[in-house]
């Protein structure tokens, strides 16, 4: 599951200081071992085919926020999987886009969880300089060949080279080193609202649950080659703050001629008044009653995993890029970058009440909004802090305010000592591009939907390779790589394939 | 002029007839819309203001130039011992012509249940009706053989839609100030009446103070100069935080009394007359209907009417007109803007100036720790205040009395008008509004002012004429 916030274009933001002690790919791609060399040359033969299937696929787009071909988006997706060798897929019904299981019994004795979506986000082709319906190949300057096409990177080109990595081995006479358990959703670029009735279906919950962990087939590197292993994220809680006349029996009900501020209360003033009773004086620290309880301290050896990434990284490069010239508290860089990943936090998003416009206009607004997002650290929940939040705006006098949150969920946090982290780490030092563990992302995905009950499995993206464009114009997809340091499409394949054997032996 | 009834009988008979001339004079006006905010028929509004002011029998009419749009002066001088100053303003505000169920340049008079003829169209009631109205009064004494009882001075000004920015360039030119000192007072012509045909003559009104607060992480320091992914909030200052940190400061928990330090250091209470008059007021407004007229439904400290009336007269405020920041579309965007703006205007009570508003506002900031948001002040003048015990009021009671319209005081607006323009230095005049007849819909659609009413309570335009002669007729007898 990729969430919005998750691309490759702001992965560098979003990692903060923390991201990666990264070591880069030394002398291009180099094989592992010398008996994988069938199976390389299967991944080279398939090459076409695998281009050909990310095509059409492209050319077979969904679209949840418009209903654009769902049911057939999941049909397709259905076939995917049993032409991939995939013994059972089904078309699995949800209160919104139909999903899809699949199950490989490959006789193994452990299990691999993938998840996958099949939808792509919204497009305007007048924005686009190559149809994004085609998944035309082009040169890119400084990249190779590159496929362009909505979905292309966000998510069907990397999990067409998931595919093509059960086609290889089949093609290559290997057995599946793993037996596994596929999960697609239709609807995640409209925040998966029912992806939890997929996994909770008792046969889907209980096959997940035998899984070692689930991977999110992903292009992992940035630009410059680099891959970090995600060990968490924190969560997110979006909400607006509302204060009204309408609510609070006080002040307008509309817009009021300022001159009435004398004799008239003002929502606006009592939204601010509530605000600054969530925060420390310089808005940095949350003072919510009871926001702290669950919250887990950073570990000393993830402080220690955090430091190691912050020595390697740039800081003056890092501000630069951010537009920001202090830390929070002046704070020393590895410092800031401890409290990046281990602060709860409470941001103003945006403010809007009354006029909004050039100049000014004399009204007292009948209304004011906060939109403010929360980020979640473990253990804090959705649910505890919304709760936590009224309770003390209502202690505080401002039970009128509305709290109406719209999308949330709970922190994700995966062992670095599970089979699946020890298997991806693997996975990467065989291939030639080993990876740095990044302790928490201080942005958000939804990743509990796998760590969080009723799955409770370790869960993060996983893969090489590069793409970036997700939500934007000219998506695209590295094909063939001619930059030493960034995986094309056989490699991106190759390294799938080489997990499956790492998780096995892990 | 001595008032005898047949002399008053000859001018009523000289506005009659001049009826069809005035109302053309004010169609023709209104087709020529000057409109500050667009640049809109600039210099030509002026000069058509000269116009009117030398066909209405001005002298040494003159348009003065300032830094933006043009005003106008002229003076008429009859050799009485009196002299009244009058003020006009020639522009109109903006329109969307297909919002209007008539041309708003048409001037087309129609029939308004329960009001008579009307006409409509920008600027008929606010303010060329009630000025066009005056000049009518003016040309009616001409045809009648008869000087206006009083000198009079001019002034007119072409922005007073955006706030009069330029007008005391006007006033203070030395031959207009000087004519304005020899004045009894300055009146502003205006259809006063309401609908149950009454006017209140507003004693004062108080100043205004508009600016942004702008807090931004440029001028900060600190936080992001431009919007930065909500996640950062961890590591990374919020400008946004900063804003509601510093707007705190600035009113008490309950948002409604300001706590700037030294705000109230020169307000002067209400005097208990003040008071009276209030009370007086209060007692003939139905609060229920008030109140649900303001979408309100208690008032500030769940004061009785007559206390929260004492307070909208009383107190200054500061109040938060708008706020915006980061993401203010539908749903959120995660993001950790870098820079936020609270728009707030501030009404200012006598004795308190702008320039000791601003400053103390910057100071208060300053010793807290927010040198870094900017305060950038918009518009504003100080508060205008009028003695009760002027002539120039003691005229316009009596004239009210003389013509059987009720009328009442009001101790000061909460609203704003920059009457300091001419009860503050170098001025210093008593001022305000004159005038009855009746109209609505200033700045909106659908402008009107009465022309021949026909609700015995409110005045038509031939009447209202006459009131302006009448109340210039009572400012030269009284002493």
């Amino acid at each position: 599951m990729r969430s919005f916030e998750f691309d490759a274009d702001r992965r560098s933001v979003l990692m903060g200081g923390a991201a990666a002690a990264t070591l880069m790919m030394s002398d291009g791609v180099a094989w592992a071992t010398d008996d994988m060399a069938d199976l390389k040359k299967a991944i080279a033969d398939g090459h076409d085919a695998a281009v050909k299937r990310l095509q059409d696929w492209i050319a077979h787009y969904s679209i949840a926020a418009e209903k654009i071909n769902l049911q057939e988006g999941a049909e397709y997706m259905k076939q995917l999987a049993l032409d991939a060798g995939f013994q059972h897929a089904e078309v699995v019904p949800t209160g919104g886009s139909p999903g899809v299981y699949a199950t490989y019994d490959a006789g193994a004795p452990k299990t691999l969880g993938i998840y996958f979506m099949y939808d792509v986000k919204q497009f305007d082709p007048k924005e686009w300089t190559s149809p994004p319906l085609e998944g035309r190949l082009v040169d890119k300057p400084g990249f190779g060949k590159v496929c362009v096409g909505r979905g292309a990177t966000n998510q069907k080109g990397p999990e067409t080279a998931f595919l093509a990595a059960l086609y290889a081995m089949k093609k290559a006479g290997r057995k599946l080193p793993v037996n596994l358990v596929l999960v697609c959703e239709g609807e995640e670029e409209i925040g998966s609202p029912h992806f939890h009735q997929m996994v909770q279906r008792p046969d889907i919950l209980a096959s997940l649950q035998k899984c070692v962990g689930v991977i999110i087939p992903m292009n992992c590197q940035g630009p410059t080659g680099n891959v970090s292993i995600n060990l968490g994220a924190k969560g997110v809680m979006e909400l607006e703050l509302v204060s009204s006349g309408e609510k609070w029996g006080r002040g307008p009900l509309k817009d009021l001629h300022s001159s009435y501020k004398a004799a008239v209360d003002s929502p606006a003033w009592h939204l601010i008044e509530a605000l600054a009773t969530l925060v420390s004086p310089d808005g940095n620290t949350v003072v919510v009653e009871g926001w702290n309880e669950h919250v887990v301290p950073l570990t000393q050896h993830q402080k220690d995993l955090i430091a190691a990434a912050t020595r390697i990284k740039n800081e003056q490069v890092e501000m630069k890029m951010m537009g920001v010239s202090h830390w929070i508290d002046d704070l020393p860089y590895e410092k800031a970058m401890e409290r990046l990943a281990a602060a709860p936090t409470i941001n103003i998003e945006g403010l809007v009440s009354g006029y909004t416009g050039p100049g000014g206009k004399t009204i007292l607004p009948g209304r004011a909004v906060a939109k403010i997002d929360c980020r979640l650290v473990p253990n804090q929940t959705v649910e505890d802090l919304q709760a936590k939040l009224r309770a003390h705006l209502k202690k505080h006098g401002f039970g009128d305010i509305e709290v109406n949150v719209g999308g949330a969920y709970n922190p994700t946090q995966t062992d670095e000592n599970s089979a699946l982290i020890r298997a991806e780490t693997a996975a990467y030092k065989i291939y030639g591009a080993p990876a740095s563990l990044n302790v928490r992302l201080a942005g958000s995905w939804p990743g509990v939907v796998f760590t969080g009950p009723p799955v409770n499995r370790p869960a993060g993206q996983f893969g090489v390779g590069y793409g970036t464009g997700a939500h934007a114009p000219d998506e695209f997809f590295l094909i063939e790589s001619t930059n030493p340091k960034i995986a094309g499409m056989d490699d991106a394949t190759f390294i799938y394939a080489q997990l499956l054997y790492q998780v096995a032996a892990a | 002029m001595t008032d005898t009834s047949a002399d008053m009988a000859a001018v009523k008979k000289a506005i009659a007839d001049g009826h069809g001339e005035a109302v053309k004079r004010l169609q023709d006006w209104i087709a020529l819309p000057t409109i500050a905010a667009e640049k809109r028929n600039t210099p030509a509004g002026a000069e058509y203001m000269a116009k009117l002011a030398t066909d209405a029998g001005f002298e040494n009419v003159e348009v003065v130039p300032t830094s933006g749009v043009p005003g106008v002066f002229g003076t008429m001088d009859v050799g009485a011992p009196k002299t009244l100053a009058v003020y006009f303003m020639y522009d109109v505000k903006q329109f969307d012509p297909k919002e209007w169920s008539s041309p708003p340049l048409e001037a087309k008079i129609i029939d308004r249940a329960g009001k008579g003829k009307v006409m409509i169209g920008r600027g008929a009631v606010n303010q060329k009706g009630p000025e066009a109205t005056f000049l009518a009064a003016l040309h009616a004494l001409k045809k009648a053989g008869r000087k206006p009882p009083v000198n009079l001075v001019l002034i007119c000004e072409g922005e007073e839609e955006i706030a009069s920015p330029h007008f005391s360039e006007i006033v203070r030119k030395p031959n207009v100030l000087e004519a304005l000192h020899k004045c009894v007072g300055v009146m502003i012509p205006s259809a006063d009446q309401d609908t149950s045909g009454a006017v209140v003559i507003e004693l004062g009104a108080k100043g205004v103070m508009e600016l942004e607060l702008v807090s931004s992480g440029e001028k900060w320091g600190r936080g992001p100069l431009k919007d930065l992914h909500s996640s950062n909030k961890a590591a990374v200052d919020s400008p946004a935080w900063h804003l509601v940190e510093a707007l705190k400061t600035l009113v008490t928990p309950d948002g409604n009394k300001p706590t700037v330090d030294g705000w109230y250091e020169n307000v002067k209470p209400l005097t208990q007359h003040q008071k009276d008059l209030i009370a007086a007021a209060t007692a003939k407004t139905n609060e229920k209907e008030e109140m649900a007229a303001l979408g309100v439904s208690h008032w500030i400290d769940d004061l009785p009417f007559e206390k929260a009336m004492e307070r909208l007269a009383a107190e200054p405020t500061i109040n938060i007109e708008g706020l915006v920041s980061g993401y203010t579309g539908p749903g959120g965007k995660t993001i950790l803007p870098g820079r936020a703006v609270a728009k707030i205007d501030c009404r200012l009570v006598p004795d308190m100036t702008l320039e000791e508003a601003h400053r103390k506002l910057r100071a208060h900031l300053d010793k807290r720790g927010f040198q870094d948001i900017e305060v950038n002040v918009t518009g504003g003048y100080d508060p205008t205040q009028t003695d009760e015990n002027s002539l120039f009021i003691r005229a316009q009671v009596e004239t009210y009395k003389k013509l059987g319209i009720p009328v009442s005081f009001s101790a000061r607006s909460a609203g704003s008008w920059p009457g300091v323009n001419f009860t503050g230095a170098p001025v210093s005049l008593p001022a305000g509004d004159y005038g009855t007849g009746y109209g609505t819909g200033a700045h909106a659609p659908d402008e009107y002012f009465v022309i021949e009413s026909s609700d015995p309570k409110i005045m038509g335009m031939d009447q209202a004429a006459y009131a302006f002669i009448a109340y210039m007729q009572q400012i030269a007898e009284m002493s």
